[in-house]
């Protein structure tokens, strides 16, 4: 049996492929402002309850010649890509720009945009860089009480706290049928492709939560009991920030099913909910700072290593590719140890760089090489 | 520009596009701290033999 051909599925693939019409479309129907934010831990909560649009800013995955003169060429692909699509014009709908501090490289993503494209609102929010320090979360949550001051006087109106906790209760809804759709996954055949999952998890990060749920409500009644990818290789994939959804399917066409991901964009995105607490800031930084963390953030007691472990066992999967995006140091520094753990646990690995201009074409050998190592025991 | 602590370099495209944007001619070599063998001299000195000649300048001494 194929892959489940569902229209739900194919509605949030065309609402990431055509991101930019839907929020658009959104801005038009709505009359609301529309909010790019750059790295996972800006809190969409708080854009939300503002009634506004907050959209993940991705790249292209096309080769441009905009960046050379803003950003240096040995910053990662994916900071330069994301600028390029604001200097070619494909954010110009966005009414604001919003980082949650973490790496210099989408910093000078930031700051170029800002400098370079107008705007009338933009956002430099501190996160703290030591996550698991006992001043994280004070910290943060001053930092979101600001942040919500500026977003009501850019507004002019008041970010209530039934305005917050209605975004709270949207995004920790929309995480929970992520939660549901991955756990499918561990499904000796899964239902749904690893292609298909980024797909989904992507379109959370640019849908309206309420719009989103409903159709991810629909894909999880249509998924089928089974699509005959048992006998498929089992694969986890880890890295950074990745809209690689081509190498996916390149992988998956191999024969190989991905199961899991660690990625900013995929797992990490939505692994843990807001906590509501009186205090809803102080809530919403407690689920920032708690989430699992960016090695960006994760410096010191490395985190994040145990937990994608834990992943690749608890999804029963038979090899890692780990995707190193050029030139990305804070992943770069933790590859080695990652691929240390899992070979320690019996999970080989192969690893990956890439660059956001790179066919996947080009790695379909090596992944040839690596299934066939993993099907023949010989990895 | 310094590939060795890309840090150090956040900005450092921006001030030259400033620069120039200003009419401030500038230029740009790259390097290594963090390693010396990222460093092709004689590429670094025939760019700034260019450089100053674009500005009516001779390097009297190597």
């Amino acid at each position: 049996m194929s892959a489940p051909s569902m229209s739900a599925i194919e509605k949030l693939r065309q609402a990431v492929q055509d991101r930019h019409r839907y929020a658009r479309e959104w801005k038009a129907r709505t009359g609301g402002k529309v909010v790019g934010y750059l790295c996972s831990y800006v809190p969409e909560e708080i854009i939300s309850a503002a009634g506004m649009l907050p959209v993940r800013v991705f790249g292209s995955r096309e080769p441009q010649d905009v960046t050379e003169p803003h950003i240096a060429s040995y910053y990662c692909p994916y900071c330069r890509d994301c600028l390029a699509q604001a200097l070619l014009g494909r954010y110009d709908y966005l009414d604001g720009l919003v980082i949650g501090h973490s790496c210099f490289h989408i910093l000078q993503t930031f700051n170029s945009w800002r400098r370079h494209v107008p705007l009338s609102f933009d956002y430099h929010l501190f996160v703290p860089q030591h996550v698991r320090s006992p001043r994280a979360k004070p910290c943060l949550t001053e930092v979101l009480v600001d942040f919500q001051a500026a977003l009501q006087e850019w507004s002019g109106q008041a970010v209530t706290d039934g305005a917050l906790d209605g975004a709270i209760a949207a995004c920790n809804h929309n995480r929970r049928l992520l939660h549901q759709l991955y756990q499918t996954r561990k499904d000796p055949s899964p239902p749904i492709t690893g292609a298909q999952a980024m797909e989904v998890v992507l379109a959370s990060q640019v849908m309206d939560k309420g719009e989103n749920s409903q159709l991810r409500e629909q894909v999880l009644s249509e998924l089928p009991g089974t699509d005959g990818a048992g006998e498929m290789v089992r694969l986890m994939v880890v890295g950074s920030e990745n809209n690689d959804v081509e190498l996916l399917r390149l992988t998956e066409s191999l024969g190989a099913r991905v199961v899991v991901d660690d990625h900013c964009t995929g797992s990490r995105y939505f692994w843990n909910e807001v906590i509501p607490g009186p205090n809803r800031l102080e809530a919403i930084a407690a689920r920032y700072i708690d989430r699992v963390p960016c090695p960006q953030k994760d410096l010191v007691e490395k985190e994040r290593l145990p937990h994608i472990l834990k992943l690749a066992q608890g999804f029963g999967v038979q090899g890692a590719i780990l995707i190193q995006e050029k030139f990305c140091d804070p992943h770069g520094f933790d590859m080695p140890q990652i691929q240390a753990l899992l070979k320690a646990n019996g999970i080989p690995s192969l690893l990956l760089e890439v660059d956001i201009t790179t066919p996947a074409g080009q790695f379909r050998t090596r992944l040839e090489a690596f299934l066939e190592m993993l099907q023949t025991g010989t990895a | 520009m310094d590939r060795g602590c890309k840090g150090v370099t956040a900005g450092g495209a921006e001030t030259v596009t400033e620069m120039r944007r200003r009419g401030i001619p500038a230029m740009v070599f790259e390097g290594s701290q963090a390693d010396p063998r990222d460093f092709d001299l004689a590429q670094v000195q025939d760019a700034m033999d260019s450089f100053l000649e674009s500005l009516g300048l001779t390097r009297i001494a190597s």
